[in-house]
C-alpha cells in the first residue's frame, strides 16, 4: 500500500491544494481548457455548479449525477458538499497543466486523468417522424412536474397569466411560418431575458425550441435561416452565459439531460422519453421543465406545421 | 525487560506533514504540534547530504563561536577622516574601487557606469564623460571591489583616490575599515550621476566637510559609532535604509566638538546643516562600523559564519568566513518595493550596493523589527517587519548582545548568518535597501525589500564540503 | 558589608531594561543595595552615594555599564553578579501570538518545538525527506509514526535499530494506521477501550479488525503500526517484538493479536516465539495462508492461527470474553443477501441469484484487495489484478481490466502525484463508471474506509457513482450488483449509519467485513460451497 503525500508540497502539478477532485467525464470542449487553447477565468461559482469562461465561451463543472454535456464535466463529490466551501471567487485565473490538471483556485485542483469522454447521442439520431405517443409522454411528464414557471400557460392549457406567454409562442410559430421577420423579432423580444432562474424562463425555452430545431435541420441537412439568425440578434438582451448556452442550443448543443430527452423524443421508445423528461425537469427550478417545453413545442409545430423544416 | 522507553507516550503529537493528520489527532484530544514542513535545502539531496556531514560537527561550533565572539568584542570607533588613496590598503594609482563582487565595465550596470565616469573626471584623469568612458572601455582604470580593500560604499560604492574616506577603527582587534562620506540624496555620485553639480559638491565635501569633521573627530578623541547604533535601534532606526535617528545621535555627538575646531563658523555651520540635511548621513558609517566587526570574524578555519554580502548592480556575492577570499556570485535580483511617483518596475536597476553588509551584521532587514516606520518606505505592514526579523533568528547562530529590538521583548537582532542554516531553511537572508534608476545619474526611485540569490548560498556550501567535509 | 563594583565597557543597554534587573538584584536575599546602569553622570552620583569611590567609576562613560553591588557577604555578591550576567545575556522575551508554546502554534521545524521526550512524532512528508526527520525525532527522543512510504529498507533497517537502542518505537515507514493510548495516527478508526492489543503491518488490515472488534462490543488496548516490511528478513521484525513486549508488559491487554503479510520463515519463528513464550494468549493472521495452522513447541496452543481479517477478530473477541467466535455474517445471511439481490433483479442468473457477468473490484485498502482475491482463489475464482502476487494473473495495464478483476487503486500506480483513495474516494469514480459501462460486468465492489484522516463523506461521494452505475445498467437493460464494505466503528467522525445507509439509499448491498464481501462474491459467481 503507497500513500503518496506530494500533494501537500508546492513541487507536484496538484501541489498545496487542500481539495483534489476527480473529473468524471468530460465534454469535448474541455480540451480547449486542458491544453492551454484558451485560457479560462471563473466565472460564477454556485453551491453545485462552478462556470468558467474566456470572455466568450463558457465551461460548467457539475457534481457526478448532475449531467454533463459539450461544455459540462462531471467531478466526484459527496452529496453535502458545496463549492462555494472551496475558496473560490470570480475572476480566479484557471491554470491548466500537463493537459490534466486544472486548477480552479488555490485550494482547488480538478484531475481530469480518468475522467470518460462524453459523447452526444444526438449526433448519429435519425430523425423521422415525431410520434405522437411520445409527445405525449414529454407532455405528461413536464405537466406532472412542479416548476413555477411562467412558461406553464404555454402547455397546461390554463390562460391565465400565461396568456401574453402563450401570444408570445404562438408569434414564434406563426412568424416563422410566415417569414415575418418583425412579427418573430417582436415576439423573441418579448421572451428572451425574461423570467425567473439563472438562466430566464423565456432563455430557457427559446434553447430548447433551438436545440430542438437544429437537430431535425441538420438531420435533413438544412442550413441555419431565418430563425437563427432573429435568434441571434435577440440575444443581446440577456446575459453572456445564459446567451452562450441559447447559442450552443442553435449548434445543437445542450446539457445531458436535455439532449437525451430530445434524443429518446425522436429515436426512443415513449418510456425512454419519460424517464429522460423526468431527468431534465430537474435541472435548476425551472430551467429544465422550460427547456423540456421548448423542446416539445418545436416537435409539436414540426410534426403539425413542419415549422423547424420552415423559415 | 522493558525495551520501551515513555510508554505509553505522552499525549503529546509533532505533525510533520500533513495537516490533514494534525486536524484529525486534535479531534481526537491530543496535543498536536504542529510543523509547517518544506523539504529542507529546497529539496536537493545532494545539499541534504552535506548538511548532515556538517551538522552538530564540534569543530565547527567551535570556529563558529570563535568568528562570533570576534564580531561581538569588535569595538568599531570612528577615528578620523583620510585621503583614500593615503589610507585604504592597495589602493593607489589609476585605481577606481566598486560596490560588490569584482566585474569588468562591459558587466556593469548603468549607474555603476556612472559613478565611475563620473569619478575620473573628478580625479581629472578625463576631461568629459566621453572622455572618461573611453578610459573605462579601454581598461586604462583598475577596478577593484571595495570588500578587498577593507572598504564598503552605498550604491555603486565607488571610491576613487582623491576622495575623503572616514577611517573605522575596531578597538579590540586594531583592524580598520573606510567608506566615503555621504552625499546626500537626489543627483549623487553612488547613483551614478556625474553633473557638475554632483562633482561640485564632491569637492566641496573634500574642502570643507572632511576637514571640518575630520578636526571635530579628531578633538573627540574618537566616537563609539556600536553605542550609537544600539540606541538608534531603539529610535526606530535599523540603520541601512532608516539612518534618521542615528544620525541625530552622531550630530549631537560630533557637534560640541566641531565648535572647538576653529575652521569658520560659517564652515561649521554648513557642515552641520549638510549632516542635518540627509537623514541617510549615518549609513556611511553604520556600513564600515559592520564592516570592521565583520571583518575582524573573517577568516577563521571551519566558520560557516558569512561575512559578506554586497552586490554591483549586476552579480550578487557572498563570502564566508572559513572560505577565506573566494566570492560566491550570483545575478542579483530586482528589489520588490515601493517606488517614488513617477517611477515604475521597468525603471529599476538590479539590485546594488555594500550597504547589505549591515544584513550580514544583524542589522537593517534583519533588525526590521526595531524600525516599524520603514514599512511606510520599503512596502508591507508592521506585522510583516515583524515576520521578517523573527524569521531571520532561524538562519543565524545568536542573538546579538548589543543591538536589541524593543518590540521583541529587547530580544538581541539576529546574528551571525550560517551558511548551513540558509540553506538548510531555504530561508534567504532578508534586506531593506534602495531602488537606483537604471540610467545612470537619475538617482534613487524606490526602495524595498531583496534577498540574495540562492546560488550564492548553494555554490558556498559546496565550496565548504570541499574543503572541511 | 562587602562591595563590589564592575565596569563594562562599550556595553550598551536600556534603561529600562537596567532599571528593572536593579529593582531585581535589590530583593535578592543579602543584598542591601544594588545599581546596573549606563555609566551616565546621574548614576555615578548614584553610586558614589552608595559609597564607591574607585577610579574605574569615575572613567566610566555613558557607553559603559556600571554594576554596584552591595552585599552582607562575598559569596552573595557572587550570586548576584551571576543573576546580572545571565540576564544580560539571554534578554527577556515574552513570547506573543504565534511565538506562543501553545501546542496550537504552527512551527517550521521539528527543532523548533518545545516538546520534551515521551511524545510521538507524526511523519507524512515526502519519502525522499522522511527518514530524516525520522532520525530528528529519534534524537528528540520522540516515538515515530513514519507515514510516508518510498524509504529506503536500509534506512528503515537503522531507524528500526537506532529505536531499538534507544527504547524508543518506529512505526514504519509505509504505516497507515495506529492507535496509541487512545489517539489514532494516520488513517485510524475510534475505538472503544477494551482488552485486545494489535501488532500490525497493514494499515487497512488494521482498520477491518478494528471495524469488527468494535461491532462486537469490545476494545483495543494499543494498535502498534510497524509498516509492511517489519516481518522481511533486512528488518527482522524490531518493531513487531517490541510492540509485541509492550502488549507483554501492558496490564491491561488480555489477547495480543498480530497481522501481517506471511513474514520470512526465521522471522516468523521469532514472532511465534515471543508469542508462545509470552503469558497472554494471541491470535495471527499472516493474511494470504490459511488460518487454523496449529503452533509448535513449549507454549502452542498459546497462538490460534486465523486466516482472513474478520477471523482474527472475531478470535480475539472471544479469548477476550465478547462475540459469540462466529463468523459475522452467517452462510444463511450471505444467502438471504443473495436471494434479495435475486429479486431485486430478475434478470440475474433466471432468478437463481447468479450472475453471468464479470467481478469488477475497486479498492483503497489495497490489503482488502488482497483478502478478497485470496478468498475468491480458495474457492477456485481466479481473479486478475494490478497487485496479483501470481505472475499469471498480473494485469498487463493497470487500467484495463480483464475477466474478473480487483484494482488496488492505492496502488503507486495510480497514486503518483495524486491523493490516496482514502482521502479522495471520488478519483475511483471514472474507472468505477468505466466498469459499469462494460457489458460483460455483472458485478462491481468496492470498500468505503471511514476513521480520522480518510475523507469526510467518502460513502456519500461513492454513493452518487452507484446511482450512476445503476443508470447505466438499467439502461442497458443489465443486472448489476454493487457490493460496498464499510469498514469503520461507530465512534468514526464520517458516522457509520449514515454512511452504510447512503451506499444502501443508492442501491449497493452494505456489508462491514470485507471477508463477508468475498464470500458472497463467491455465491453470486456460483461457488455456493465455501469453507474457511
Amino acid at each position: 500500500m503507497s500513500y503518496v503525500m506530494e500533494r501537500a508540497m508546492d513541487r507536484s502539478p496538484a501541489g498545496g491544494a487542500q481539495r483534489y477532485l476527480g473529473a468524471v467525464q468530460a465534454g469535448p470542449r474541455f480540451c480547449d481548457l486542458l491544453s492551454g487553447v484558451r485560457r479560462y477565468l471563473v466565472h460564477s461559482v454556485f453551491a453545485r455548479a462552478i462556470n468558467l469562461w474566456d470572455g466568450q465561451e463558457f465551461l460548467t463543472l457539475l457534481p457526478l449525477s448532475r449531467g454533463c454535456g459539450a461544455t459540462w464535466a462531471t467531478v466526484a463529490v459527496a452529496p453535502g458538499e458545496s463549492f462555494l466551501d472551496f475558496g473560490l471567487a470570480p475572476g480566479l485565473e484557471v491554470e491548466a497543466r500537463s493537459g490534466r490538471w486544472v486548477r480552479l483556485g488555490p485550494e482547488v485542483v480538478v484531475d481530469f486523468g480518468s475522467a470518460l469522454a462524453w459523447e452526444s447521442k444526438l449526433a448519429a439520431v435519425a430523425v423521422g417522424d415525431v410520434r405522437e405517443t411520445h409527445l405525449r409522454a414529454l407532455l405528461d411528464t413536464l405537466l406532472r412536474a412542479p416548476a413555477p414557471s411562467p412558461i406553464r400557460g404555454a402547455i397546461d392549457g390554463n390562460g391565465g397569466p400565461g396568456r401574453g406567454i402563450v401570444a408570445l409562442l404562438d408569434g414564434l410559430r406563426a412568424s416563422v411560418q410566415a417569414a415575418d421577420g418583425a412579427r418573430l423579432g417582436a415576439a423573441l423580444g418579448g421572451l428572451v431575458g425574461f423570467g425567473p432562474g439563472l438562466t430566464p424562463s423565456g432563455d430557457d425555452v427559446v434553447a430548447g425550441l433551438c436545440l430542438a430545431r437544429a437537430v431535425m435541420r441538420k438531420a435533413c441537412g438544412k442550413p441555419d435561416g431565418f430563425w437563427e439568425d432573429a435568434v441571434r440578434e435577440a440575444l443581446g438582451r440577456t446575459h453572456a452565459l445564459s446567451g452562450f448556452l441559447v447559442r450552443e442550443a442553435l449548434g445543437g448543443r445542450s446539457h445531458e439531460f436535455a439532449e437525451d430527452a430530445l434524443y429518446h423524443l425522436l429515436a426512443g421508445g415513449p418510456r425512454e422519453t419519460a424517464h429522460g423528461a423526468t431527468r431534465l425537469v430537474s435541472i435548476g427550478a425551472t430551467s429544465g421543465f422550460d427547456m423540456g417545453v421548448g423542446i416539445y413545442l418545436a416537435a409539436e409545430w414540426q410534426r403539425r406545421y413542419a415549422w423547424c423544416s420552415s423559415g | 525487560m522493558a525495551t520501551v522507553k515513555n510508554w505509553p507516550p505522552t499525549g503529546a503529537v509533532v505533525n510533520l506533514g500533513s495537516s490533514v493528520f494534525a486536524r484529525s489527532m486534535r479531534d481526537q484530544g491530543a496535543s498536536v504540534y504542529e510543523v509547517l514542513w518544506e523539504p529542507p535545502a529546497r529539496g536537493k539531496l545532494e545539499l541534504i547530504e552535506i548538511l548532515d556531514v556538517l551538522a552538530g560537527r564540534e569543530d565547527i561550533e567551535e570556529a563558529n563561536r570563535l568568528a562570533l565572539e570576534r564580531y561581538s568584542s569588535a569595538q568599531p570607533v570612528l577615528v578620523g577622516i583620510g585621503r583614500a588613496r593615503d589610507v585604504i590598503p592597495g589602493f593607489g594609482g589609476k585605481m577606481l574601487l566598486h560596490a560588490g563582487p569584482p566585474i569588468t565595465w562591459d558587466r556593469m550596470s548603468g549607474p555603476l557606469k556612472g559613478a565611475i565616469v563620473g569619478a575620473i573626471v573628478y580625479e581629472g584623469w578625463a576631461a568629459s564623460p566621453e572622455d572618461a568612458e573611453g578610459i573605462a572601455v579601454e581598461g586604462d582604470v583598475e577596478f577593484s571591489p571595495c570588500h578587498e580593500h577593507s572598504a564598503v560604499g552605498p550604491m555603486a560604492g565607488v571610491v576613487s583616490p582623491s576622495m575623503p574616506v572616514f577611517i573605522i577603527e575596531n578597538r579590540t582587534a586594531g583592524n580598520r575599515s573606510y567608506c566615503t562620506l555621504n552625499e546626500g540624496l537626489g543627483k549623487v555620485l553612488r547613483y551614478g550621476a556625474y553633473s557638475s553639480e554632483v562633482l561640485d559638491r564632491l569637492r566641496w565635501m573634500a574642502d570643507v566637510l572632511a576637514p571640518v569633521l575630520a578636526k571635530g573627530i579628531e578633538l573627540s578623541g574618537g566616537i563609539d559609532l556600536k553605542s550609537i547604533i544600539a540606541q538608534a535601534l531603539h529610535m526606530g532606526d535599523e540603520v541601512h535604509n532608516r539612518n534618521r535617528a542615528a544620525t541625530s545621535l552622531f550630530i549631537r555627538t560630533v557637534a560640541p566638538y566641531l565648535l572647538d575646531t576653529g575652521f569658520p563658523l560659517a564652515n561649521i555651520r554648513r557642515v552641520l546643516e549638510f549632516m542635518n540635511g540627509n537623514d541617510h548621513f549615518f549609513l556611511n558609517l553604520s556600513m564600515p562600523a559592520a564592516k570592521a566587526m565583520l571583518e575582524a570574524a573573517h577568516g577563521v578555519p571551519k566558520s560557516t559564519m558569512v561575512t559578506v554580502m554586497s552586490r554591483n548592480g549586476t552579480d550578487f556575492g557572498i563570502k564566508v568566513s572559513g572560505l577565506g577570499a573566494e566570492w560566491f556570485v550570483g545575478p542579483a535580483e530586482k528589489v520588490k518595493g515601493l517606488y517614488f511617483p513617477g517611477f515604475r518596475d521597468e525603471d529599476a536597476n538590479p539590485d546594488i550596493g555594500d550597504s547589505s553588509i549591515t544584513e550580514t551584521a544583524g542589522l537593517g532587514g534583519f533588525a526590521m523589527a526595531a524600525a516599524i516606520p520603514i514599512v511606510q518606505f520599503v512596502g508591507g505592514t508592521p506585522d510583516d517587519a515583524l515576520g521578517f526579523s523573527r524569521k531571520m533568528y532561524r538562519i543565524t547562530m545568536t542573538e546579538n548582545r548589543f543591538f536589541s529590538i524593543p518590540v521583541l521583548g529587547f530580544r538581541g537582532t539576529p546574528t551571525g548568518i550560517d551558511l548551513r542554516k540558509v540553506v538548510e531553511t531555504g530561508i534567504l537572508p532578508q534586506i531593506n535597501t534602495g531602488v537606483a534608476h537604471k540610467d545612470p545619474g537619475i538617482g534613487q526611485v524606490g526602495a524595498g525589500l531583496v534577498t540574495p540569490p540562492w546560488e550564492c548560498f548553494e555554490k558556498a556550501l559546496l565550496a565548504f564540503a570541499g574543503r572541511y567535509a | 558589608m562587602f562591595e563590589r563594583l564592575t565596569v563594562k565597557k562599550d556595553a550598551y543597554y536600556d534603561s529600562v531594561v537596567l532599571m528593572r534587573l536593579t529593582q531585581e538584584v535589590q530583593r535578592l536575599a543579602g543584598i542591601t543595595d544594588a545599581l546596573v546602569g549606563m555609566a551616565t553622570d546621574l548614576n555615578k552620583d548614584s553610586a558614589r552615594a552608595m559609597g564607591f569611590a574607585d577610579p574605574e567609576l569615575e572613567e566610566a562613560g555613558p557607553n559603559d555599564l556600571i554594576v554596584a553591588l552591595v552585599g552582607e557577604e562575598e559569596k552573595i555578591l557572587d550570586e548576584a553578579g551571576k543573576v546580572v550576567a545571565a540576564r544580560l545575556e539571554s534578554r527577556p522575551r515574552p513570547r506573543t501570538g504565534a511565538e506562543s508554546t501553545r501546542p496550537e502554534a504552527v512551527y517550521s521545524s521539528l527543532s523548533e518545538v518545545p516538546i520534551g521526550g515521551g511524545g510521538v512524532a507524526a511523519i507524512s512528508v515526502p519519502g525522499t525527506y522522511a527518514a530524516r526527520e525520522a532520525r530528528a525525532a529519534l534524537r528528540r527522543g520522540l516515538h515515530v509514526f513514519l507515514f510516508s512510504d518510498n524509504v529506503s529498507l536500509e534506512d528503515e533497517r537503522v531507524l528500526k535499530e537506532t529505536g531499538r537502542r534507544e527504547g524508543l518505537l518506529v512505526m514504519g515507514p509505509d504505516c497507515g494506521t495506529a492507535v496509541i493510548g487512545g489517539i489514532g495516527l494516520g488513517f485510524a478508526n475510534k475505538v472503544r477501550p477494551g482488552r485486545i492489543g494489535i501488532v500490525a503491518a497493514s494499515g487497512t488490515g488494521l482498520q477491518q479488525a478494528l471495524a469488527v472488534i468494535d461491532r462486537l462490543g469490545e476494545g483495543i488496548t494499543h494498535a502498534i503500526g510497524t509498516g509492511g516490511r517489519d516481518l522481511r528478513r533486512e528488518i527482522g521484525a524490531i518493531t513487531t517484538l517490541m510492540g509485541l513486549d509492550i502488549l507483554e508488559q501492558d496490564e491491561a491487554t488480555a489477547v495480543k493479536m498480530v497481522i501481517s503479510k506471511p513474514p520470512h520463515e526465521e522471522v516468523r519463528r521469532r514472532v511465534i516465539a515471543a508469542l508462545e513464550g509470552g503469558s497472554k494468549p494471541s491470535v495471527v493472521c499472516f493474511m494470504g495462508e490459511e488460518g487454523g495452522m496449529p503452533g509448535a513447541g513449549a507454549g502452542a496452543g498459546k497462538v490460534r492461527f486465523a486466516g482472513d481479517l474478520e477471523e482474527a477478530a472475531v478470535v480475539a473477541c472471544s479469548l477476550a470474553g465478547a462475540g459469540a467466535g462466529r463468523e459475522l455474517y452467517p452462510q444463511e445471511e450471505i444467502e438471504a443477501i443473495v436471494r434479495g439481490v435475486a429479486a431485486r433483479m430478475p434478470g440475474a442468473g433466471g432468478g437463481t441469484g447468479r450472475v453471468g457477468g464479470h467481478l469488477r473490484g475497486l479498492y483503497g485498502g489495497g490489503t482488502l484487495c488482497e483478502e478478497t482475491m485470496t478468498v475468491l482463489a480458495r474457492s477456485g475464482i481466479e481473479v486478475y489484478s494490478n497487485v496479483a502476487w501470481r505472475p499469471e494473473l498480473l494485469l498487463e495495464d493497470p487500467e484495463m481490466s480483464h475477466a474478473h478483476t480487483c484494482i488496488d487503486m492505492g496502488d503507486d500506480y495510480f497514486t503518483r502525484g495524486r491523493p490516496h483513495p482514502m482521502l479522495e474516494p471520488g478519483l475511483r469514480a471514472p474507472r468505477y463508471l468505466r466498469e459499469a459501462r462494460d457489458p460483460d460486468v455483472g458485478i462491481l465492489l468496492f470498500d468505503v474506509v471511514l476513521g480520522y484522516g480518510c475523507h469526510p463523506d467518502p460513502a456519500g461521494v461513492m454513493a452518487e457513482a452507484v446511482r450512476e452505475a445503476a443508470e447505466i445498467a438499467r439502461r442497458g437493460g443489465r443486472a448489476l450488483v454493487q457490493i460496498a464494505v464499510v469498514v469503520g466503528t461507530s465512534g468514526d467522525p464520517q458516522g457509520l449509519a449514515g454512511q452504510e445507509k447512503a451506499l444502501r439509499d443508492a442501491g449497493a448491498v452494505v456489508l462491514s467485513s470485507n471477508y463477508a464481501a468475498a464470500r458472497l462474491v463467491a455465491l453470486l459467481l456460483g461457488s455456493g460451497r465455501f469453507s474457511r
